[in-house]
């Protein structure tokens, strides 16, 4: 076909072509962002177990830790991984050598340690950053970001990449008002994903819900965006006092309260993955990042 | 098959057929009404009263040979458009003439056929004349439309469009400009239609562009793209894809020129890849991230991006323009949203105040958690 566009020799044509193949239905697996706006809600917590679960459902997941100077989730996988995304972005390692195998199954693509804060990134370093996420949803069934906690262009530009954005809460003022300022954020965008609220360390089972349904209320009568119910998971003193080392909840006590909510929250991530496929986007991550990065 | 002539030559044969396909001749060209009597009975009444796609009214004569009184209805024709012609909008609206277009009369006569060459030496305004040639499909007959010459007083009338009088896509692709009818394009569409024709020169020197006074047909190796046709005071496309877009802005002459290419890489066979099918082999991921990092080193990594973000930038052309600094400045929490979620006095359902005391200090202490940090 190139070679007949070629000689043909019409730029219209070799546009449109080109633009039609980037508008093709992308074949990439689901990416699914983690955040929350307020520091310590629990989205590592949640990004790395839910990534256990769903390779324990059979899917291909890797783990990327975009919370950079305060990358954790190497940690909560107990590796140490000789290379990190600073790597990635500063051109001495290939996206392949960064990424690093753990012991419960997803592969993770640590935080780097040489940069203070997503924040510090420019463009061409986001630009980098959105082609190791087209590259890693090409290799995988489930990217999950883990995101940063805070507002920032570079904080929206990775969740806007994703198409589905799980914000993480806690069922408290401060959580939720940093929460509602990432949702409030997110209606204002064009082209946006479907947002989904896990509400952790609430006390009861109810509680979860009135904390998801106070949320809902407010985003759809000022920000006029819904959003969906994930799940709840309930605060557990075995996860405050869990040590470094130790395996994750979801394989360290997979009968407890805990396991059994974070479970809930991966079968919803799983039918997504599910949806996903049967409903391909126009657009791979790629291009959606690289077409917010201009935006900002 | 096709065979000889067959076209009916005697009058109310010929009438019969035209007058179903007055489309056909011209478009847009729509029956008002029969046997229209302009010379007070004088002369017989004309074949009919046409209006074009203007909403001009066109007065229909048949140029049959042997039909002696046929100089001398087309001259009452002549007359009777430059008495009343103005006044006919006003008179008949029912037919929808519009007010401000030019009137004319058409004269319709067979291939080969002495009585068009008489009349057009008469000095009749607004004169315009074509020939059917006729012929026969599977049966059933079917006539090309071919056009005489227009009479100079009806050009300087209509002021033909600036394809015409430049020398359009037609006389680029090697075609007779002169022997082209002028596309009669409103005012207003000028500067679309020369989009439209512009696109049509970029997509490949062999489309051509070709029609009447009111549509243009455009084609590629004889294979129809989509056609454009005037509908009052407006353009209106049609893609041979089946897309129908009435060109108000430039917009909309890009969407159309996305369905010509549609059919032009159709009939050029310039199909798109379709992506291989996704493995679900766990294994695969590392192999696959070689792969791909591999396809993107010899395509040349950073053309990729610029080409991508080329795409990107065509397909997220329409959107909005606030920028995400924008967005974020904007996403401050006003006093009546806080108060919603239970900042303050709310009306929404509360959250049991027990539960939140409890919950507040378990979250100022949630960098406690022994296994590292939450988040």
């Amino acid at each position: 076909m190139d070679l007949e566009v070629e000689r043909r020799g019409r730029g219209l044509l070799r546009r449109w072509l080109r633009r039609q193949a980037a508008s093709a239905p992308v074949d990439e697996g689901l990416v699914v962002a983690f955040a929350s706006g307020k520091g310590g809600t629990g989205k590592s917590f949640l990004t790395t177990n839910v990534a256990i679960g769903l390779h324990q459902r059979g899917l291909r997941v890797c783990v990327v830790d975009c919370d950079f100077g305060l990358a954790n989730a190497h940690l909560l996988f107990g590796v140490s991984p000789s290379y990190s995304l600073q790597h990635l972005l500063s051109g001495q390692r290939p996206l392949r050598d960064v990424v690093s195998p753990t012991p419960y199954g997803p592969s993770l693509v640590a935080g780097g340690s040489g940069i203070a804060s997503l924040t510090e990134l420019g463009s061409r370093h986001m630009q980098a950053l959105a082609r190791a996420f087209g590259e890693l949803a090409t290799a995988y069934d489930v990217v999950l970001l883990d995101g940063a906690a805070g507002l920032s262009p570079q904080s929206m530009i990775t969740v806007l990449a994703a198409r589905h954005v799980v914000i993480v809460t806690n069922p408290e003022i401060a959580a939720l008002t940093d929460a509602y300022a990432v949702i409030k954020c997110l209606s204002r965008q064009p082209e946006r994903p479907e947002v989904q609220l896990a509400v952790n360390r609430v006390t009861s089972a109810p509680l979860g819900r009135a904390t998801f349904d106070r949320l809902s209320e407010v985003s759809r009568r000022f920000a006029n965006l819904p959003i969906h119910f994930l799940g709840a998971v309930p605060e557990d003193p075995d996860v405050s006092h869990r040590r470094l080392g130790q395996a994750p909840m979801l394989t360290g006590a997979p009968d407890c309260e805990t396991s059994i909510a974070l479970n809930q929250l991966t079968e919803g991530l799983a039918a997504k993955v599910a949806d996903a496929r049967a409903q391909p986007l126009q657009r791979g991550v790629e291009a959606r990042m690289l077409s917010q990065i201009r935006r900002w | 098959m096709i065979r000889g002539p067959v076209l009916p030559q005697t009058r109310d044969s010929l009438w019969s057929l035209v007058a179903t396909r007055l489309d056909q001749v011209e478009s847009g060209l729509t029956l008002v009404s029969e046997n229209f009597d302009c010379s007070d009975g004088a002369v017989g009444p004309i074949e009919g009263l046409a209006r074009d796609a203007v909403g001009g009214p066109v007065l229909v004569l048949l140029a049959l040979d042997g039909d002696a009184l046929l100089p001398a209805r087309a001259l009452a024709a002549g007359r009777f458009l430059e008495r009343v012609g103005d006044a006919l909008a006003a008179a008949m609206p029912a037919a929808g003439f519009c007010p401000d277009a030019p009137s004319r009369v058409l004269l319709i006569g067979t291939e080969g056929g002495a009585a068009i060459e008489e009349v057009f030496r008469l000095p009749i305004e607004g004169l315009h004349a074509c020939s059917l040639e006729p012929f026969r499909v599977a049966g059933s007959e079917r006539f090309a439309v071919r056009w005489r010459r227009q009479a100079a007083v009806a050009e300087r009338a209509c002021e033909p469009s600036a394809e015409h009088a430049a020398g359009g896509p037609d006389a680029a692709a090697g075609h007779d400009a002169a022997a082209e009818t002028a596309f009669m394009v409103p005012d207003a569409c000028q500067e679309l239609w020369g989009a439209v024709q512009s696109l049509c020169r970029r997509l490949d020197p062999a489309v051509a562009v070709r029609g009447d006074r009111f549509s243009r047909h455009i084609t590629w190796s004889g294979r129809p793209l989509g056609a454009v046709r005037v509908v009052g005071s407006s353009l209106v496309a049609s893609a041979a894809t089946g897309v129908v877009r009435e060109l108000r802005a430039a917009a909309d002459v890009r969407s159309f020129g996305d369905q010509l290419l549609r059919a032009y890489a159709q009939h050029a066979r310039l199909g798109l890849g379709v992506p291989p099918e996704r493995t679900h082999d766990p294994r695969s991921a590392a192999a696959t991230l070689d792969r791909t990092a591999a396809t993107r080193q010899t395509a040349g990594l950073r053309h990729d991006v610029a080409e991508r973000g080329g795409a990107v930038d065509a397909a997220v052309g329409d959107e909005p323009g606030e920028s995400l600094r924008s967005s974020l400045a904007a996403s401050r929490i006003s006093p009546e949203e806080h108060s919603a979620l239970g900042g303050a006095a709310s009306s929404a359902a509360p959250i049991p105040e027990a539960s939140v005391a409890e919950d507040r200090s378990q979250a100022s202490s949630a960098t406690d958690r022994s296994g590292g940090p939450s988040d």
